[in-house]
C-alpha cells in the first residue's frame, strides 16, 4: 500500500486561547495514500486540514510536506473546504480556473484542464453559470473540480459531502475515487461519517475527542469497488462503531 | 448522480425573473406612474389650500419649465448650462471622492493599524457637513476647485467608510480558496477582496452621490459663480419668483434620481452574480 | 349605588375648583397684558444684516424713544436680504418691511400688496475696486460681485454698465462673503450696500472707492412699508411710525455726529464709529420722498432685465399710484413744525 516514502508528517499541539484542540497528535501519511480522518463533530478535523493546509500556524510542533513546513505557496495543494468556497461573482468555469490560474498555467494548456474537469464532474452546459444558479450538489463538484484542476501532490478535503443528500454523495465519492485513481496523488479526506470512511480510505486515522488525540489508525483492505453488504466491510464498521462511541 | 434533479434546480432558478419580468415591469410602471399622480393631485389641492401669491400651481411651474427651457433665465443662461455645470461639478468631485475613498478605505481597511493610528485625526471630519466648510472654503478656494473640493468631502466619506468597513467582511474562505493555491497578497486583493467588496463600494458611492448633490446645491448657492442649479434657484429666489425655483428643485431630483439609476444599472450590470441587488 | 353618587360628586367639586383656579390664573394673566395693549402697540420690523446705518432713522427713533412717544414699541427681525424679509412679510410674520426698491417692485409684480410710507435711504450703492483697478474701463471684462441678482445693486451695476459702456460679470454672492472675495482677487469690484463697502475699504489692502456715488443722481435705494391692513384699519398706528422715523431723520440733519455713534452702538463691528463715518459720504438717509427719476430708471432697467413682469404692475405710474401713500408722511411733517429734535 505505501507505495511512496512518507509524504506528511504531523507532531502537532494545537490551542485557541486556553481551548487545548490538538494535543500532541502524531501521524504520517505516505505519499499517494487515501487517508480518512475520522472524528465526532467539534473535535478538530478542520483544524488539522487546516494544518496541513499551512492556513493556520501551529501553536506547538510542526507539519511538515516533504521535509519542509507545510506552505502553500512551496507545494501544490489542494483543498475541498467544508462550508461554501465558491467566489460567487464568478462563474462555474471562473471557479474552476483560480488553481490554474495562481499557478500561472499558460492559456491554451489551462482551457484545455478546465473543459476536461467539467467534463469530469458532469458540469457541461453550466460553464457560464453562477454559484447562486446551481445547486448545492452542482456547487461541491465545482469545488471539487477546482481542486483537482491544478496538479497537486496533496489534496485536502474537508467533509466535503457532508451537507449533500445519500444518493448525490455516493455518486460523489465514486467520482473522487475515480479522479484519485486516476491522478495518484495523496488524498487526506476528513469525514465524521464511518462509511465513507471505509468506502474510501486505504487507511483510516480515528480520533479521540477534545483534547485530541490518535484513538486508532486501520488499514483498509476491502477490494474495490467497495461493497456495503461485504462481511469485511460490516465488520469495519462495527469495529469502527465501538471505537466512536455507543452514540454511532 | 443526480444531473436530472440538478437540470430542473437550475431550470427553476433560472425562469423566476425571466417570466415574471415583462408583466412586472409593466405594473411597477403602473404603479410609478399612479404614485407621481398622486403626488401632483396633493399639490394642486395645496395651493388651493395655502392660497398664497408666492405658492405656485403645477400649472404655473410647468410655463416657468417652458419659458426658462426656451428663453434661458434671467442673467441670460440657459436650463442646459445650468444643468450641464452642475453636473460638471458634481461629477468631478465625485470622481475625486471615488478615486480617494476607494484606496485610502483599502489600505486602511487592510492595515488596521494605520487606521487606528489615524481615526482620532480622520473620523472628526466625517461629522462636518460639507456645507459647514463653505465660509472656509471661500476664503481659501475659487470658481470649479471650491466646488470640487465641498463636493468631494461630501462624497469621499460615504465612499471611505464603505470600502474600509467591508474590507473586514470579505469571507475568509474565500481568501483560502486562493491561498492554498499560493496566491500572494496582491492576487488576493486583486481577486478576492475588490470583487468581495465592490456591491459595499457601489452602495457607498450612491450614498455619496445623495451627499454630493446636496452640497453642490447649498455650495452653488452660496455664489461665486453665475452658472449651476442652486445658482439660478437663489438668482429666482431674489426676484421673489417661486415657480422658477420649484423648476429648479425639480430638475435638482431628477437628474439626481436619473445618476442613482445609472449608478443602479451599472451595479446591475456588475452583480449579475447577487440574487438581487439592494436599494 | 351610593359610592357612586359620592364619587360624582366628589368629582364634581374637585372639577369646579380646578376650573375657578384656572379662571384665577387666566385672569391674572391676562391683566397687564390687557393695560398693556391699551397703551402700546407692537409693531414687528423687518430689516436685513449690516444695515444699521441705511436704516439710521429707525436707530435714532428706538435710541430717542420716538416710537414710545407714539404709543408704538417695535420687534426688530433680520433676514440675510430683502427678498427673504418680504417673504416672510406675505404670510403675516411682520407689520412692517424695511428693505430695497427693487425687492419690493419685484414683490408686487408677484401679486404681495402693502403701502410705502416713506423712502428711508437713497445712493448707498459704492462700487468698491481692488487697487489695480483705476477707472471704469478697467473693469470691462472682469467680474463684479453683487449681493445678489435681485438687489438694488445689481441693477445699479447694470446701469454702471451702460454708463461707462462696459461689460461686467455680474457675481453674486453673500454680502459678508463679498470682502473675503475681493481679498482674493476673485472678484475685481464689488457693488454692495454701506457699511459692508466702508469694511472693505478698510480691510483689503488698496482696495478704494471707485465710484462712491450710484451712477443715476440721488438713486433711490431703500424704503419703509406698512401692511395695507394697518395703513387702513389703524391709520393712528401708521402715522405714528412714520412720524417717529421722521424725527430720526430730523435727528441725524441736525446732530450727525451724535446721530453716528448712536447707531455705531448698533452695528456690531469692529472700529463702528469709523465705518460709519467712512460710509455716511455715500448714503444719504435724511429725504423721506422717493427720488422719482432714479426711481422710474431704475423701474425701467428691472424690466429690460426680465426680472420683473408687467403683469400686475402695469407701468412706474401705476405702481407709484397703488403702492405709495404719502399721506402720513404730509401729515406727521404738518404736526411736526416748529419741532425741534433735543439731543
Ligand atoms: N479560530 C478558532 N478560534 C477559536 N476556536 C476555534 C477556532 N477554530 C476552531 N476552534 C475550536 O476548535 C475546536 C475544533 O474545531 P474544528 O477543527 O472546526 O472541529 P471539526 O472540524 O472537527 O468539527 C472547536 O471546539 C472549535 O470551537
Ligand atoms: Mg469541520
Amino acid at each position: 500500500m505505501r507505495a511512496g516514502g512518507e509524504k506528511v508528517l504531523v507532531d502537532v499541539t494545537q490551542r485557541f486561547g486556553d481551548l487545548v484542540v490538538l494535543d500532541r497528535l502524531r501521524f504520517s501519511i505516505a505519499a499517494n495514500e487515501f487517508v480518512c480522518v475520522l472524528g465526532k463533530s467539534g473535535c478538530g478535523k478542520t483544524t488539522v486540514a487546516n494544518l496541513l493546509a499551512g492556513l493556520l500556524p501551529c501553536s506547538e510542533g510542526a507539519v511538515t510536506i516533504d521535509g519542509v513546513s507545510a506552505d502553500p505557496r512551496r507545494h501544490e495543494l489542494a483543498f475541498v473546504f467544508q462550508e461554501p468556497s465558491l467566489w460567487p461573482w464568478r462563474t462555474v468555469r471562473d471557479n474552476i480556473r483560480i488553481g490554474l490560474e495562481i499557478k500561472r498555467v499558460p492559456a491554451p494548456e489551462l482551457e484545455r484542464r478546465v473543459a476536461d474537469m467539467i467534463e469530469l464532474v458532469g458540469l457541461r452546459g453550466f460553464e457560464t453559470y453562477y454559484p447562486y444558479q446551481i445547486s448545492g450538489g452542482m456547487k461541491q463538484r465545482v469545488a471539487i473540480a477546482r481542486a483537482f484542476a491544478v496538479d497537486a501532490d496533496l489534496i485536502l478535503m474537508d467533509e466535503p459531502f457532508a451537507a449533500l443528500d445519500e444518493q448525490t454523495r455516493h455518486g460523489m465519492q465514486a467520482e473522487v475515487l475515480r479522479i484519485w485513481e486516476r491522478k495518484k496523488t495523496t488524498v487526506v479526506f476528513v469525514t465524521h461519517n464511518l462509511e465513507e470512511a471505509i468506502y474510501l480510505a486505504e487507511r483510516i486515522i480515528v480520533l479521540t475527542e477534545k483534547p485530541t488525540r490518535i484513538k486508532a489508525s486501520l488499514d483498509v483492505e476491502l477490494p474495490r469497488p467497495r461493497d456495503y453488504a461485504h462481511p469485511g466491510f460490516i465488520a469495519l464498521r462495527k469495529r469502527l462503531g465501538e471505537l466512536m462511541g455507543s452514540a454511532w | 448522480m443526480k444531473v436530472e434533479a440538478d437540470v430542473l434546480e437550475v431550470a427553476r432558478a433560472a425562469s423566476v425573473p425571466a417570466t415574471a419580468g415583462r408583466g412586472r415591469s409593466l405594473r411597477v410602471l403602473l404603479h410609478n406612474a399612479v404614485a407621481a399622480l398622486a403626488v401632483l393631485a396633493a399639490w394642486q389641492v395645496a395651493t388651493w389650500v395655502v392660497r398664497s401669491v408666492f405658492f405656485p400651481s403645477p400649472w404655473q411651474v410647468a410655463r416657468a419649465l417652458v419659458d426658462l427651457g426656451l428663453n434661458g433665465d434671467v442673467a441670460g443662461h440657459t436650463l442646459l448650462t445650468h444643468m450641464w455645470w452642475s453636473m460638471a461639478r458634481l461629477a468631478a468631485g465625485f470622481l475625486m471622492g471615488v478615486l480617494l475613498g476607494v484606496p485610502l478605505g483599502l489600505l486602511m481597511g487592510l492595515y488596521k493599524p494605520l487606521y487606528a493610528g489615524t481615526r482620532a485625526a480622520l473620523e472628526p471630519f466625517r461629522f462636518i457637513p460639507p456645507i459647514a466648510w463653505i465660509p472656509l472654503t471661500i476664503v481659501l478656494l475659487s470658481g470649479f476647485s471650491r466646488y470640487v473640493f465641498l463636493i468631494w468631502l461630501g462624497a469621499f466619506f460615504p465612499i471611505f467608510v464603505a470600502t474600509l468597513v467591508g474590507v473586514p467582511r470579505v469571507e475568509p474562505i474565500h481568501k483560502n480558496v486562493a491561498k492554498v493555491h499560493g496566491a500572494g497578497r496582491w492576487y488576493i486583493l486583486r481577486k478576492v477582496v475588490i470583487p468581495s467588496i465592490l456591491p459595499d463600494i457601489l452602495g457607498g458611492m450612491r450614498v455619496g452621490m445623495g451627499t454630493a448633490w446636496m452640497t453642490i446645491v447649498a455650495a452653488e448657492m452660496s455664489g461665486g459663480e453665475t452658472t449651476g442649479l442652486g445658482r439660478m434657484m437663489v438668482n429666482y429666489a431674489e426676484l421673489i419668483r417661486i415657480p422658477e425655483i420649484v423648476v429648479g428643485m425639480i430638475l435638482i431630483g431628477a437628474l439626481g434620481f436619473a445618476m442613482n439609476e445609472v449608478l443602479l444599472r451599472i451595479e446591475q450590470r456588475l452583480f449579475r452574480w447577487r440574487w438581487e441587488v439592494t436599494l | 349605588m351610593n359610592g357612586n353618587v359620592d364619587r360624582k360628586d366628589a368629582r364634581m367639586t374637585s372639577m369646579k375648583r380646578c376650573t375657578v383656579a384656572l379662571l384665577v390664573v387666566l385672569v391674572a394673566l391676562a391683566l397687564p397684558v390687557v393695560g398693556a395693549a391699551q397703551k402700546m402697540t407692537t409693531l414687528r420690523v423687518g430689516d436685513q444684516i449690516g444695515s444699521e446705518l441705511d436704516y439710521g432713522p429707525y436707530w435714532i427713533a428706538v435710541e430717542k424713544g420716538y416710537f414710545k412717544e407714539e404709543g408704538l414699541t417695535t420687534v426688530r427681525k433680520t433676514y440675510p436680504n430683502g427678498p427673504a424679509t418680504l417673504l416672510d412679510y406675505n404670510k403675516g410674520e411682520l407689520d412692517a418691511v424695511m428693505a430695497g426698491f427693487g425687492p419690493f417692485l419685484q414683490a408686487a409684480s408677484q401679486g404681495s400688496d402693502y403701502v410705502i410710507v416713506s423712502s428711508i435711504t437713497k445712493g448707498n450703492a459704492p462700487l468698491v475696486a481692488r487697487p489695480e483697478i483705476r477707472s471704469a474701463k478697467d473693469l470691462n471684462g472682469k467680474r463684479v460681485g453683487t449681493p445678489g441678482l435681485g438687489t438694488i445693486h445689481d441693477t445699479m451695476l447694470t446701469l454702471y454698465e451702460r454708463e461707462h459702456g462696459i461689460k461686467v460679470e455680474h457675481v453674486s454672492a453673500k454680502i459678508t462673503d463679498l470682502v473675503a472675495m475681493l481679498e482674493k482677487s476673485e472678484v475685481q469690484g464689488i457693488l454692495c450696500w454701506e457699511t459692508v463697502a466702508a469694511t472693505t475699504v478698510r480691510a483689503v489692502k488698496g482696495a478704494h472707492y471707485l465710484a462712491p456715488l450710484p451712477v443715476i443722481p440721488g438713486a433711490e435705494s431703500l424704503e419703509v412699508i406698512i401692511s395695507r391692513k394697518i395703513a387702513q384699519s389703524q391709520p393712528e398706528v401708521a402715522l405714528g411710525f412714520t412720524r417717529a422715523l421722521l424725527k430720526g431723520m430730523r435727528y441725524i440733519d441736525k446732530h450727525e455726529d451724535d446721530a453716528l455713534r448712536i447707531i455705531a452702538r448698533a452695528m456690531n463691528v469692529a472700529d463702528a464709529l469709523e465705518v460709519a463715518k467712512l460710509a455716511k459720504a455715500q448714503v444719504k438717509i435724511t429725504d423721506p420722498y422717493m427720488e422719482p427719476k432714479s426711481a422710474q430708471i431704475i423701474y425701467q432697467a428691472l424690466v429690460e432685465t426680465k426680472k420683473i413682469t408687467t403683469e400686475r404692475v402695469k407701468s412706474y405710474d401705476d405702481f407709484m399710484q397703488r403702492f405709495v401713500d404719502y399721506s402720513f408722511l404730509k401729515r406727521a411733517e404738518e404736526s411736526l413744525k416748529g419741532w425741534e429734535p433735543k439731543r
